[in-house]
């Protein structure tokens, strides 16, 4: 039972996940990637690119999302800068280790300040990579899958609870099902609505693998 | 032994002769079609019951044709692809790689493939790879003037500067985006006291919803109306005919009479963000006084779960004027070996 409830919590969640990963692929603003070599369009993520979603988020007022991590006496660290939050594939972790200036999460000063997705910084983005980030397949000049990089402020978007409540979880023990009280049901149920709340906040930033 | 627990979805419809879905929000595991207009008409030699169930091959099914006579049913596999098909619209697949021969410079332009057997006017494609035409690639567009096996129109592109002369390749997108609304390439925008936009792919914005531009300087000349990127704008009204007369439009209340003309990029232009109409809430005072729903900003979830029925006198979706029952259902137990 308490296994099963995990699991269905984890299904819960990836759920919310993807559908607010779908709603953003479908209604935030977008900016494809030119500043990489690979030669298609968008291009891979390059430091230009990443730079000029930054300039165009701050332009617009959006507040940054994590706050700066401090410099400390510790050897191979750096200071992290405060950063707007960008969620993408894990398939870019390659192509993000070699974008100039990248910092590891193990170079941060301070293990307490890492998230447990997140794979690095560039300059003012902190990246977080998930296996079921978005892609749009073969939307690429050349045919090549497009990966669909958000980058966010504060309060961008949100999560609209419907009726009242997140979700529930439901249990129903087997003197429901039948004479014999052989089956019991568990499940969840959850209404709520992923929702940009400021369009100007947050950016697809689209891009191919180097 | 254990009650057996099932839920059943039924109902009717009139073919119109194109396929039909049935969304089936509780899920499906076997599906019955009965077309009473078959079965209680005189004649033989059409489909008037079919069946399908989780095991069975996709667009196939089982078909009991009418015979003559006794009109006694006649059981048989239906025809591949001409059957039940499995539909969730969350699943975002495109269509196969297809190659094309070329893209004219005409106006609209038109694409020019022998691959044409998987498409429907009204459908979307996308375009790339092509050795000329270069600004199309990656977008998205709907289709009309479709010639069997020679090519299709691109509607609501703006006429191009120079045709691609070889060879391309695109693939038909069979679906959009589940969450309602979505954002749109922007195609073409008039100077006009009240903008007419054209959109690449059919859109259904309604009136009263608001919306910001994305038109980024890409060259001197393109994307050209700059002075439109970054406003937000109220749709004041949808479907009025742009200059060449097609209507996949909004109009919205922004005066653009003094700004730059929209010219949409060239073949040579650098790579691009292309202009984009973001959707963005919803002007609820405009959409009362034009008569609109004041909800239809509202972001919303269309996906659905459900069975496709294929169109054809020996096709569970039946021809035109059919009427047509369903009953469909989950099982407590599924076991495929």
């Amino acid at each position: 039972m308490n296994e099963t409830a995990q699991l269905l919590g984890l299904s819960l969640r990836m759920t919310e996940d993807q559908l607010t990963r779908d709603m953003l692929a479908a209604t935030a603003s977008m900016y494809n990637c030119t500043g990489g070599n690979n030669g298609d369009l968008p291009t891979d993520l390059s430091l230009s690119d990443i730079d000029e979603v930054t300039s165009a988020l701050l332009t617009n007022d959006a507040w940054m999302l994590l706050d700066t991590i401090g410099g400390e006496d510790k050897f191979g660290t750096g200071p992290v800068r405060d950063a707007y939050l960008a969620l993408g594939h894990t398939k870019l972790s390659k192509d993000l280790n070699n974008i100039n200036g990248f910092i590891s999460k193990w170079n941060y000063p301070n293990d307490n300040r890492v998230l447990r997705s997140e794979w690095g910084s560039v300059n003012n983005v902190r990246f977080m990579l998930s296996s079921v980030a978005s892609i749009s397949p073969n939307a690429s000049a050349l045919g090549n899958d497009v990966y669909n990089v958000f980058v966010q402020g504060m309060e961008a978007l949100a999560c609209v609870e419907q009726d009242n409540y997140s979700a529930r979880f439901l249990y129903r023990p087997p003197v429901f099902s039948d004479p014999l009280f052989q089956n019991v049901t568990i499940g969840y149920v959850f209404a709520e609505v992923p929702r940009i709340l400021n369009d100007l906040w947050i950016t697809n930033m689209r891009c191919t693998l180097r | 032994m254990s009650v057996v627990f099932s839920g059943t979805n039924q109902g009717r419809f009139t073919a119109d002769g194109t396929f039909v879905t049935i969304q089936l929000r509780s899920g499906i595991d076997w599906v019955l079609i009965k077309n009473e207009t078959v079965s209680y008409a005189a004649g033989a030699g059409a489909g008037a019951e079919f069946y399908w169930q989780r095991g069975m091959a996709q667009g196939r099914g089982t078909i009991y044709t009418k015979t003559a006579v006794t009109g006694a049913l006649a059981v048989a596999q239906i025809a591949a692809n001409a059957g039940f098909y499995l539909v969730d619209s969350s699943v975002n697949l495109p269509g196969a790689s297809l190659a094309l021969t070329g893209i004219t410079a005409g106006n609209p332009p038109v694409v020019n493939t022998a691959n044409t057997s998987s498409l429907s006017n009204g459908d979307i494609v996308r375009i790339f790879s092509t050795v000329g035409a270069l600004q199309l690639g990656g977008l998205d567009f709907t289709i009309d003037t479709l010639t069997p096996g020679v090519s299709f129109a691109l509607p609501f592109m703006a006429q191009i500067a120079n045709a691609n002369p070889g060879a391309g390749t695109f693939r038909r997108i069979p679906y959009n985006p589940y969450f309602y609304p979505s954002s749109r390439y922007i195609t073409k925008v008039s100077q006009a006291t009240q903008a007419i936009v054209s959109l690449s792919v059919i859109h259904s914005y309604t009136v009263g919803q608001v919306v910001r531009f994305i038109v980024p300087p890409i060259t001197a000349a393109a994307y050209g109306m700059t002075e439109l990127n970054g406003l937000q704008a109220t749709i004041v009204a949808i479907r009025q005919a742009d200059a060449d007369g097609k209507f996949n439009t909004i109009t919205v209340d922004v005066d653009t009479t003094g700004f730059t003309a929209f010219a949409f990029p060239l073949t040579t232009a650098p790579g691009f963000t292309p202009a984009q109409v973001v959707p963005m809430g919803e002007n609820t005072a405009t959409a009362l006084n034009l008569g609109a729903n004041i909800l239809g900003g509202a972001t919303l979830n269309d996906a659905f779960i459900g069975i496709q029925l294929t169109a054809g006198a020996n096709s569970p979706g039946g021809v035109a004027n059919d009427v047509i029952y369903y009953l469909a259902g989950t099982s407590f137990d599924v076991d495929n070996e």
